[in-house]
């Protein structure tokens, strides 16, 4: 008996039965919206880390003395910055396993998924996306410790010189402010230098780099204003 | 009833995909047309025995069956086949691999022959290869380069055939052709094997 017709009763005796086109086209499709959908949480992952830096006060660190890097490195947002890495090679995964797209570049494909979240990211930024996004984590994961909560950890530092909160009073060359625990502290900023958009107005929240000299006592050698969104000319008093 | 394989002759690939999908009998000129270039493959990428190599052609042939739907315009019919067939072949062969049966004895020299147009010459009548040595060499090059040298030499596919049955980028099968043939020539000065062009 010939091969091709041992083949054929083959199929026939067993039953093969062919897969429906149906499952094929499916398949293809999760690939496709994995690859989509990848995108869109890489994007929103990368304006959070648009949102992230925009909010870091990395001019205020000139004026550190010592450990730049691990400053630097603690104002990094690495759970975003995981995020966008994670949902960029899950949206490369999905492309490479749609039906061709093993055809394309691994350069290519990495390079325009890349494109492809910072385009989107960048624009939920400027929409206002990213910060919303960001609330919504914070509300709702327990767990997640928002750029705001971080932010008040590390500007409630006073022994490393970082200080921050509220200001309830002001005079001449000092300023008491109460901390985001409720301590409150003598601030002196004379010679400080004072960044942009600081009235020094009581319920001015700021943040101040400098160091303790007393008990409760604090020379401030730079002032910033808690939320960053703008410059303006600094000001030495 | 069978279809009579003269009937198919004038038939593409495609439209026995498409007649095979309502009539099995269609299948099987599919098979016919394919049936030894398949065998010839298999037997260049494995060591298996003719018997065998037959045995892994109906398993792919069957798989191909299940998967009928799957195939589409996007691509040959042959580089889908081939790549059924070349996944089939590989898989028994890891099989074989790890019973410790996986190098050839015998070379069969006509497996080899087309190799000339590897190493880059026309003139047919000055071609002195012993193609024996070729398929030996073959066979002790890493397996990524063996098998582009194969497809592309042996199976004479172009570079997107190749990029289909692989399932790599064009790209990477102009590179690793490159540094197939150089490896090529490495292996066989390492085995004290000279060609003359």
């Amino acid at each position: 008996m010939e091969n091709s017709q041992k083949l054929l009763e083959k199929i026939q005796k067993q039953k093969i039965s062919q897969k429906s086109r149906l499952q094929f086209t499916l398949k293809n499709a999760f690939f496709w919206s994995l690859f989509t959908f990848s995108i869109i949480i890489g994007g929103l992952s990368f304006s959070i880390i648009v949102f992230a830096f925009s909010q870091t006060d990395f001019d205020l660190l000139s004026n550190i003395p010592n450990s730049k890097v691990e400053l630097f490195l603690g104002l990094l947002p690495f759970f975003w910055i995981f995020s966008s890495l994670a949902f960029l090679f899950v949206s490369i995964f999905g492309i490479r396993h749609t039906k061709t797209g093993y055809r394309h570049s691994p350069f290519l494909v990495f390079g325009s998924s890349i494109i492809l979240s910072i385009i989107l990211g960048t624009s939920l930024f400027f929409i206002g996306g990213a910060e919303r996004m960001e609330q919504i984590f914070a509300e709702n994961i327990p767990i997640y410790e928002s750029l705001e909560e971080r932010k008040i950890s590390r500007w409630s530092l006073p022994e490393n010189g970082f200080l921050s909160g509220r200001i309830i009073e002001k005079e001449e060359t000092i300023i008491i402010i109460e901390d985001w625990n409720g301590k409150k502290w003598e601030v002196d900023f004379k010679g400080a230098i004072i960044k942009g958009r600081v009235f020094l107005e009581k319920n001015e929240k700021i943040k101040i780099v400098g160091k303790i000299s007393e008990n409760d006592i604090f020379i401030a050698r730079q002032i910033g204003p808690w939320e960053r969104i703008g410059k303006r000319l600094d000001i030495k008093y | 009833m069978k279809t009579p394989i003269q009937n198919c002759k004038n038939i593409s690939d495609e439209e026995l995909v498409k007649k095979s999908l309502q009539n099995i009998d269609y299948f099987a000129c599919i098979y016919e047309r394919y049936e030894q270039k398949l065998i010839r493959y298999i037997l260049r990428i494995s060591s298996f025995s003719v018997e065998e190599a037959e045995d892994i052609l109906q398993e792919a042939f069957i798989k191909a069956w299940r998967n009928l739907n799957e195939f589409n315009k996007d691509l040959k019919f042959s580089s889908w086949i081939y790549r059924i067939v070349r996944n089939t072949t590989i898989t028994e062969w890891k099989k074989t691999k790890s019973k410790g049966r996986d190098k050839k004895q015998d070379i069969d020299e006509e497996l080899f022959r087309n190799i000339p147009s590897l190493l880059n010459t026309e003139k047919e009548a000055d071609q002195k290869f012993d193609n024996k040595n070729i398929g030996k060499i073959l066979q002790l090059m890493p397996e990524k380069y063996r098998e582009v040298l194969i497809l592309k030499f042996l199976e004479e596919k172009n570079y997107q055939e190749i990029s289909d049955i692989l399932k790599k980028p064009n790209g990477t099968i102009a590179t690793l052709i490159n540094r197939a043939k150089k490896s090529f020539y490495e292996t066989a000065k390492q085995e004290d094997i000279s060609f003359i062009i």
